[in-house]
């Protein structure tokens, strides 16, 4: 390949091509504005959304099987509510009321699978129970609140004697009570999930709590007003010092009106404790006022699981408001005092707004929506498209004063002369992005392929409209451009460029960078794939949903549920002692890992009815021995229940069951031994009349996407910078100038990955896109840099004058936009969302890496090795490219 | 804050720029115009 840059041929294509957009700049610009328009209007349809299965490998086997049983055995979208009183046990009148209470109302909430709720006060948790004449028959826990002393030590009793109870559903210390509800996955509205549970199950129970059961919504007619009536009052509680009686409503606190439970929970919950607030009792025929004194309350409720952790990140999606609000009004400011004119300051918000319509309106057109986990993705090609427009308005006013204060041809010099280093930054960028295809997951496909389009999308605003906008807005002041050239920030690039080209300089330049390259591939070696902790990386390790989900594991041991099925052959084979005893050899097997709290299967269920049909006799509590035994065991256990609750343990044709582990946390490495262990297992006992497929839950989805991670994470690197080195490779027409390019990228990487390590970030399905969208980050700073050592050496011939020349001018532009861009990323760390900060804070350190290795490094690395595809250019002498192209063109 | 209250914001504040700008750069042009008058009046 013959080594050159961009010929003064094509360069007078540009320049005609530059004079032409201004020729047309009217049906130019109406065209753009009218599909903006579209774009624009779209744009604003745009929901914030989340749709759990795009976030899945759906070709992995493990997906499928969690996809085939999600429904029958419970999915990856659980809900654990902990309910834990601060003094004494939860066997007291009040606090059983509640807790059925809000099983209850857990059942009420939007998208819940009323069949897979795991509750001491749910139908579907059932006890054996003799009856006269010795029959047995499985009632559940609670039938309904109790009444008295009597009935809870009545549930007491039973708690204490159900195996598949105490110490699942109930704490060993009897303080705790969990609440378990699985979510269908085709409803999940994380916000409404949110609200409903907040409102309706949390607020009335614990903050919003007098001592008093109000009557909630009628589940038969959700949609009429029920008034906050009274239905019990309990002894020593602010209800019953108020004075507050059965029958009594409820209708105001403190002259506002409360229309129902939820709003007299809200009311209520909003004052301090020791507060008296005044209640208006309709109570008969009038209208009367209590005063009551609130307290503090006596349990606390802990929620924890995916959908809600998912209605927290909803509930800081504000955030982003505020962070794009500071970081836009901060880059005007910047770049207004950079360029000593408002023209600087809006060229590159025309660009970014124009971009982001493009970008935002094609998501909805494709049906996308934005998850708020990635909004920092959107922020960056913005930010991208703002970084080039700093280029060119640079440039621009460079031009103007090279040509006499000509505007007309000071806009075609700098749209002809950035435009390569324009198109090959973003195309970069845009194919690069395209490598996130290869993880078999829908929302990255979806993503890189959005990310891909507004990148592109860039060009409309920066190449096609920039000339034309430039036509439109009256020239600057030359004593402005000239301002813009003199002040301290020219002084400090042009002292440090010296020092940097020096001897001295290039000798601790290469050093430097060469230890930053051998430290950060020994730090990376630590990277993490999935997630480094138990708690989730997403929000703050002190944030209510953390708190809630480490107080849940303390006292229950695991909550993160491993479904493994046991795929039957035929009919009855959850029948067959073989199969049912492998079943408990597995759980004995895996219950010893240390991150498996606890197991359930069907087989305990067998066992304690066996027990429990001979008199509690523990040696009895086994797998009977043959199948028509089993059968009638099981006969007994689910006789008196529906279909619909016992499709929860095994298929209603008995063919399939499943062993459910409920793990103690989700980080990576535990995960993928866990699994590794129940692949050893799987593999030592095969079933002659079942097999166990992995593998359904949390736990279960989370290791098929670690694995398409792993698989394809390095091959994504490399592709990631294969496809830059193509592109550079045209642009430049060498095969070495990538090497020089992709140095400053390389070194970055390998620090980030080496924070990563280090901060114990772990590379999972959201920190994977915006990891893989900053390989190419700063290329389009190298490219700056090195079309404008090119410019230069055409005209001056001398190598070091070409790079000096480069960096105080292009140079100087890339300065700004990098630290513009480093700042405004580095807001992000304000974000009470972690993810977001932590993504913000890492793209800040990456953008800063690939600009100062960009500034140093590179130029460097081409003082000292004098490239070729450089070198050519000096071969003769020429007049300033862009005036001589532009006297062409002219001509 | 929601949407349209930071777009509220961040297109007062461009517009606050830009007139401030304005001001600035007209103030500088009539001192300008004044210092050029009084030495050509020398």
């Amino acid at each position: 390949m013959s080594s050159g840059t961009t010929s003064e041929q094509d360069k007078r294509a540009l320049y005609w091509l530059g004079e032409r957009l201004i020729d047309y700049r009217h049906p130019v610009s109406i065209l753009v504005i009218i599909v903006t328009a579209i774009f624009g209007y779209w744009s604003f349809q745009l929901q914030l959304a989340t749709s759990f299965g795009d976030l899945l490998p759906q070709s992995h086997p493990f997906v499928q099987i969690h996809n085939k049983y999600a429904g029958t055995f419970g999915g990856a979208n659980n809900i654990q509510l902990m309910v834990e009183v601060k003094d004494g046990s939860i066997f007291t009148v009040p606090t059983l009321a509640r807790i059925y209470k809000i099983t209850e109302e857990m059942d009420r909430v939007y998208g819940v699978n009323h069949n897979q709720i795991d509750s001491i006060g749910h139908r579907s948790t059932r006890y054996l129970r003799a009856q006269s004449g010795g029959t047995l028959r499985a009632e559940p826990v609670m039938l309904g609140v109790p009444k008295n002393a009597e009935d809870a030590a009545a549930i007491k009793r039973i708690v204490h004697n159900t195996e598949s109870i105490y110490g699942i559903l109930v704490s060993l210390d009897d303080r705790a009570a969990l609440v378990r509800a699985n979510f269908i996955e085709g409803r999940l509205d994380y916000r409404r999930i949110f609200t409903e549970m907040n409102d309706n199950v949390i607020a009335p129970f614990s903050k919003g709590w007098i001592g008093a059961l109000i009557k909630g919504r009628d589940p038969l007619k959700p949609e009429q007003q029920a008034p906050a009536v009274v239905e019990a009052v309990y002894r020593g509680t602010p209800a019953a010092d108020a004075g507050l009686k059965v029958g009594d409503t409820i209708v105001t606190v403190n002259g506002r009106p409360v229309a129902d439970r939820a709003a007299l929970a809200a009311a209520i919950a909003g004052e301090k404790a020791g507060t008296t607030v005044t209640l208006g009792l309709k109570r008969g025929g009038g209208v009367e006022e209590a005063k009551l004194t609130t307290t503090a309350p006596d349990l606390t409720i802990y929620v924890a699981g995916e959908p809600r952790l998912y209605g927290y990140v909803y509930s800081y999606a504000s955030d982003v408001f505020w962070i794009l609000t500071i970081t836009y009004c901060l880059e005007w400011l910047l770049r207004w005092m950079y360029f000593h004119d408002w023209r600087g300051a809006l060229r590159p918000t025309l660009t970014g707004v124009i971009a982001a319509f493009w970008g935002l309106g094609f998501v909805h057109l494709i049906g996308f929506a934005l998850d708020p986990l990635i909004l920092v993705m959107p922020f960056l090609i913005t930010a991208r498209a703002v970084s080039h427009a700093i280029q060119m308005h640079d440039r621009y006013y460079e031009e103007y004063e090279r040509h006499d204060w000509n505007q007309r041809k000071a806009i075609v010099a700098a749209f002809a002369e950035l435009f390569v280093p324009t198109l090959s930054g973003i195309l970069t960028d845009a194919f690069g992005v395209l490598v996130i295809m290869l993880v078999p997951v829908v929302m990255l496909r979806k993503l890189a392929i959005v990310a891909s389009w507004w990148i592109l999308a860039i060009t409309i605003a920066e190449l096609l409209l920039n000339p034309i906008v430039y036509y439109y807005l009256r020239a600057p002041d030359p004593e402005v451009v000239m301002a813009r050239d003199r002040g301290w920030y020219r002084r400090t690039i042009d002292r440090f460029t010296d020092w940097n080209l020096s001897q001295a300089g290039k000798v601790t330049t290469l050093a430097f960078w060469l230890a930053v390259a051998i430290v950060g591939a020994f730090l990376m070696r630590g990277l993490i794939v999935g997630d480094p902790t138990s708690a989730s990386p997403l929000v703050w390790q002190d944030s209510p949903y953390n708190v809630s989900h480490a107080h849940i594991q303390d006292k229950f041991g695991g909550v993160e549920p491993l479904i493994v099925v046991a795929e039957g052959k035929d009919r009855d084979a959850m029948k067959d002692p073989d199969v049912l005893r492998t079943m408990e050899k597995f759980q004995r097997y895996l219950e010893r890992d240390r991150d498996v709290g606890y197991s359930f299967s069907l087989v305990d269920i067998l066992r304690s009815v066996n027990a429990v049909f001979h008199e509690l006799e523990p040696k009895w509590g086994v797998i009977p021995n043959s199948a028509r035994d089993i059968a009638q065991t099981f006969f007994i256990f689910f006789s008196g229940a529906p279909p619909t609750e016992t499709a929860k343990y095994v298929t209603p044709d008995y063919a399939t069951a499943h062993v459910t582990f409920f793990c103690r946390n989700h980080k990576g490495e535990n995960i993928a031994r866990i699994i590794k262990r129940c692949q050893e297992f799987i593999a030592a006992h095969p079933m002659e009349k079942a097999t166990f497929k992995l593998a359904g839950g949390l736990i279960g989805v989370l290791a098929a996407a670690n694995e398409e991670l792993v698989r394809n994470d390095l091959l994504m690197n490399l592709l990631g910078f294969g496809t830059i080195y193509v592109i550079v490779l045209f642009t430049y027409r060498s095969w070495a100038a990538g090497f020089y390019l992709l140095a400053p990228l390389i070194i970055s990487n390998l620090l980030i990955n080496a924070v990563m390590a280090v901060w114990g970030i772990g590379v999972n399905i959201n920190t994977l896109p915006l990891v893989t969208v900053g390989v190419g980050f700063g290329i389009d700073y190298g490219l700056y840099i090195v079309s404008r050592i090119i410019e230069e050496i055409q005209v001056n011939g001398d190598l070091d004058l070409s790079i000096r020349e480069a960096l105080v001018t292009s140079g100087k532009a890339v300065s700004f936009t990098a630290i513009c861009m480093v700042m405004s990323t580095a807001l992000w760390c304000y974000s009470n969302i972690r993810f977001d900060a932590i993504m913000g804070g890492l793209l800040a350190i990456w953008m800063f890496v690939s600009f100062v290795a960009s500034e140093t490094l590179m130029p460097v690395m081409i003082a000292y090795f004098r490239p070729r595809f450089i070198m050519k250019q000096a071969a003769r002498k020429r007049p300033h490219p862009a005036v001589a192209a532009s006297a062409a063109a002219a001509s | 804050m929601t949407l349209w209250e930071s777009v509220t914001i961040v297109v007062l504040f461009s517009i606050g720029v830009i007139v401030a700008d304005e001001v600035i750069h007209a103030r500088r042009r009539r001192r300008r115009e004044r210092e050029q008058a009084a030495r050509e009046g020398h």
